[in-house]
């Protein structure tokens, strides 16, 4: 028999030769199709997307945070959180009306936390500067709405936040109140405190987190809502490095006296 | 639970390259067992011969972009098994001992008929007792129709290789099917 021939009676009988597989082999094919090819687009596009919404919301806050420095910087939207600086409270913007309409201004009052939310810090009297620089001050009014701060005011003119009472912020200017409700306002307790005995300070704004440890401080307060938080930075403005000044692990309690 | 309705190959295939889980999962039934069939012909056993499968059908998924709709999808898949299962073997056993010899011109004669009167389960055991080199080299060449060029390549080795190691094999398959002729003959003249 010729070699073709022998190899076409072969694979007459081969070539189409069908065995049933186990039940067992799709399932791993499967496995390894999943989460390698089916998901991977999807998962791609979503973390993508968490990624994104992770770095505004913080990039929200930080620039919420940090020290005004420019029109652009005045957001929208300010949490209202008393730091342990001086002037513990926050602001919010408070913008001149041109941008009123972009900025949600903060003005929850919290009962339970008995904070402030809203304090308008400077006056437009008190502070020259600000006057001529409206969009420096991240809070800034109009001189007519001064008049509503519910708060008291010291010889010089500034506002003293009463934080320890409600302090309902009536201003004049309708559109500027908007509540922000998923924004944080809770204020440490400690702050609070600390409130009355500071005052505001003369010309610059000094409530806003100068330090990595007061931002931390910030973010932890959002979530640790005991009086003493699981950690605790120092915030003041003297020192240029943060420093743990509390722990409360619940077992572990440390804290330090002097803030 | 199979289909709901009817799809075509090329429609199945959009689905599949989508990633649709059902239409990947009616792919893989609709050719696994002939794809089987090509594996068990390569793999020493049973069990080898589904892993040479799994891995085959996770190649054909990754590489289904590639596959513009030319020539047969049975073909192409096909192609893809048989280098998986060369692969997966390389991989899982020693290299191939493929001895470049000339073929000793061990013409048994045989009977057409003989061959004929096999199974294709007889033919298919023959096949799979054969030793790597030649095993693979006959697959290749007279069940695949790779040329001695191809084979050449696929297996790395040389063309003259591919040639001595056919005619050895289809040396041995003939002294096999003799003998298997023999215990057929016994059983049924028995």
């Amino acid at each position: 028999m010729q070699d073709k021939e022998f190899d076409a009676l072969f694979r007459s009988k081969l070539e189409d030769f069908e065995a049933e597989p186990s039940a067992n082999v799709w399932p791993e094919i499967e496995a390894e199709l999943s989460p390698g090819k089916r998901r991977s687009a999807w998962v791609a596009v979503l973390s993508i997307a968490a990624c994104l919404l992770a770095v505004t919301a913080f990039g929200w806050w930080i620039l919420d945070s940090k020290p005004v420095k420019n029109a652009s910087q005045q957001m929208a939207y300010h949490p209202v959180q008393q730091t342990k600086k001086q002037l513990d409270l926050k602001h919010d913007t408070v913008a001149p009306a041109a941008n009123i309409a972009n900025m949600n201004a903060i003005a929850i009052v919290k009962p339970q936390h008995k904070v402030v939310q809203k304090l308008i810090e400077k006056q437009a009297s008190a502070k020259p500067a600000a006057e001529g620089t409206p969009a420096t001050d991240p809070s800034i009014t109009k001189p007519d709405e001064q008049t509503a701060l519910a708060s008291t005011q010291n010889t010089r003119g500034e506002l003293i936040p009463d934080a320890t009472e409600h302090i309902a912020l009536k201003i004049n200017a309708p559109e500027v109140i908007k509540i922000d409700p998923p924004v944080n306002i809770k204020i440490p307790q400690t702050a609070i405190a600390m409130v009355p005995s500071k005052q505001a300070q003369p010309k610059t704004v000094k409530h806003r987190a100068h330090t990595l440890g007061d931002l931390i401080n910030k973010v932890v307060a959002s979530v640790d809502k005991r009086k003493d938080k699981f950690i605790e930075f120092t915030d003041t403005d003297d020192d240029d490095e943060s420093n743990i000044t509390g722990i409360n692990l619940g077992i572990l309690k440390i804290k330090k006296e002097n803030k | 639970m199979f289909l709901e309705h009817k799809y075509t190959i090329p429609e199945l295939i959009s689905r599949c390259k989508a990633g649709e889980r059902k239409a990947q999962e009616l792919l893989y039934k609709q050719f696994a067992s002939k794809m089987l069939g090509v594996c068990l012909r390569y793999a020493t056993d049973r069990m080898e011969a589904e892993d040479m499968l799994q891995n085959g059908f996770i190649r054909v998924f990754q590489k289904l972009a590639d596959y513009r709709g030319e020539g047969s999808f049975e073909g192409w898949i096909r192609r893809i098994m048989v280098h998986c299962s060369i692969e997966y073997y390389r991989k899982h056993h020693k290299m191939m001992q493929v001895v470049d010899f000339e073929s000793e011109g061990l013409d048994v004669a045989i009977d057409a008929s003989a061959v004929a009167r096999l199974g294709a389960a007889e033919m298919m055991a023959l096949v799979q007792t054969l030793s790597p080199g030649y095993k693979m080299v006959f697959n290749l060449y007279a069940i695949e129709g790779y040329s001695h060029h191809e084979i050449s390549e696929i297996m790395g080795i040389s063309e003259g290789a591919s040639k001595s190691q056919l005619s050895r094999a289809r040396a041995i398959l003939r002294e096999l099917v003799i003998k298997m002729e023999g215990k057929n003959y016994e059983q049924h003249a028995g």
